[in-house]
């Protein structure tokens, strides 16, 4: 039975290992190189040919921003870009980052989490 | 074989216009943009069925370029509706000047229009798959990510932030057409409502209706003109970056620089001998980046010079004169205000806010959360 091509395309495969409680991104057979966010070429030297590598979890706050509630009483949420270890850069967000403390340059740790019908990447500062 | 520097003062711009600033009512966002090219090209004596060469972009229409046509009468021979965010406007006097100097069009319209106070309609425009689960509140999170970083390099503080909002407000005060005119004060700005840390609402641009049109065509074709002086195209340069602001390579340093050093070397000056600079400035950490990568003052200093009393009136660089779009205007995409003022103080029209003896203006518009940039250097005739 042929798979639907939905359920293959790199996005679609990027988030059914995210589901699966593992952060898998493409790697580059041709430069080596990781790349985010998935598309069917390497952006660094274009080649098509990948293999989807897990990564580690590990990296550093680049930048980050606290959002306030729209409400006057809601929680907020952070919003952080995250340098990855393995190289790509993606958005994110992080309990320990606050509206007082942006946590800018900390190491960072990903933690697969729920969010609403299907899963994100939520990172925790790092005991040093 | 032709080269960039051959295009430079081969066109000039001969008519601009406004409408519907603050606050349009009734009138939808293709009404304002109409009354503006109407507006344009009565100030450059050309009739409107002469327009063989349409410029726009929209956020609420699919193909503007069309709806503007038809809207208008005409029927052009040439088109230019790149969308690249605010900074398009500032690219298409790139493109117009391509498609008049190889004839491809006669007179170039350039115009836009937004209701976007009074009409309240969404955007339309697309969310990324990999950024909706962090509910960036956008536009703002992505500017609010740039100058986090930029105060975690250099230790820009949210005062120097400010000091770019109070200073805006100085020249609307000057402005009758600027939308925000009350006092405005570094406390005000750091005491108002936070947003996305470290941009409060004071940080953002406004929230307005308005539309502005330019006209252009070669330059010296003053049978097609009566404008009384016109105002040449001496360089432009554009860069696209990134679509996404994670995939942004350095968070304090834009495309500007790049497209910054194109318009440059067309123009054949420096940031030295700009009289008036308008840059698009949605939030305030835009212009302390542009002033930086435009070369006004070294990269990592731009909360020095700003704190400095540089870009306010009286202060050693004209900047935004007419107020911005933290204090003039800001209808959805800003990019071609920054054009018409800088005729205005080219022209010495400018009232109030007119910059003595401005010869040189240089524009800059930026596209989205710093994606793309545009950047063009219009000069008065003793510039050639």
């Amino acid at each position: 039975m042929k798979e639907s091509p939905v359920s293959t395309g790199p996005d679609a495969v990027y988030l059914k290992y995210l589901g699966e409680g593992t952060a898998h991104l493409q790697r580059c057979e041709e430069c080596d190189r990781f790349f985010f966010p998935p598309r069917v070429l390497c952006p660094h030297c274009a080649s098509t040919s990948y293999k989807w590598s897990p990564i580690s979890g590990k990296g550093t706050i680049y930048s980050s921003t606290f959002v306030s509630p729209a409400k006057e009483d809601g929680p907020g949420h952070s919003v952080l870009i995250v340098q990855l270890e393995e190289g790509p850069r993606l958005l994110a967000t992080s309990p320990d980052v606050t509206a007082t403390d942006g946590k800018i340059g900390e190491k960072v740790r990903a933690v697969i989490e729920p969010f609403q019908s299907g899963f994100r990447l939520s990172f925790r500062i790092e005991e040093s | 074989m032709m080269g960039p520097t051959d295009l430079r003062a081969s066109v000039s711009i001969v008519g601009a216009g406004t409408a519907g600033f603050g606050v349009a009512g009734d009138l939808n966002s293709i009404d304002l943009a109409a009354l503006a090219a109407k507006r344009a090209l009565d100030d450059a004596g050309i009739a409107v069925k002469d327009v063989d060469g349409i410029f726009t972009a929209s956020a609420y229409h699919f193909m503007p370029a069309l709806s503007m046509s038809e809207y208008l009468g005409i029927r052009p021979r040439f088109v230019d509706g790149t969308m690249v965010g605010g900074s398009s406007f500032v690219g298409y006097v790139q493109s117009a000047m391509l498609a008049l100097s190889t004839h491809q069009c006669d007179v170039a319209l350039i115009c836009y229009g937004s209701n976007q106070r009074s009409g309240k309609k969404p955007a339309l425009t697309e969310s990324n798959l990999h950024e909706v689960p962090y509910q960036p509140r956008n536009p703002i999170t992505p500017f609010a990510l740039a100058a986090a970083r930029h105060m975690h390099e250099f230790g820009t503080t949210r005062e120097d932030l400010a000091a770019i909002a109070v200073a805006a407000r100085s020249w609307a005060q000057l402005n009758p057409d600027a939308f925000s005119r009350e006092p405005l004060s570094i406390a005000d700005v750091l005491n108002s409502k936070m947003i996305s840390t470290p941009l409060s609402v004071r940080d953002c641009c406004l929230v307005t209706d308005g539309a502005g049109a330019l006209v252009l065509t070669r330059r010296g074709e003053t049978s097609r003109s009566k404008a009384t002086s016109p105002v040449h195209v001496l360089g432009t340069g554009l860069d696209l970056a990134h679509r996404q602001i994670s995939q942004m390579d350095d968070l304090t340093t834009t495309g500007a620089v790049r497209s910054g050093r194109r318009a440059y070397e067309m123009a054949g000056v420096a940031p030295a001998d700009i009289d008036v600079v308008q840059v698009y400035d949605a939030f305030t950490i835009s212009s302390l980046l542009f002033l930086e990568d435009l070369g006004f003052c070294p990269k990592g200093e731009g909360g020095r010079f700003v704190r400095d009393g540089n870009i306010g009136v009286g202060g050693s660089l004209p900047f935004n004169t007419n107020g911005g779009g933290l204090s003039c205007c800001h209808p959805g995409m800003y990019g071609i205000f920054t054009l018409i003022e800088a005729v205005a103080q080219l022209r010495g029209a400018a009232g109030a806010r007119q910059v003595a003896g401005a010869e040189l203006a240089l524009c800059h518009g930026n596209g989205g959360a710093f994606l793309s940039q545009a950047t063009v250097i219009l000069g008065t005739e003793s510039t050639i």
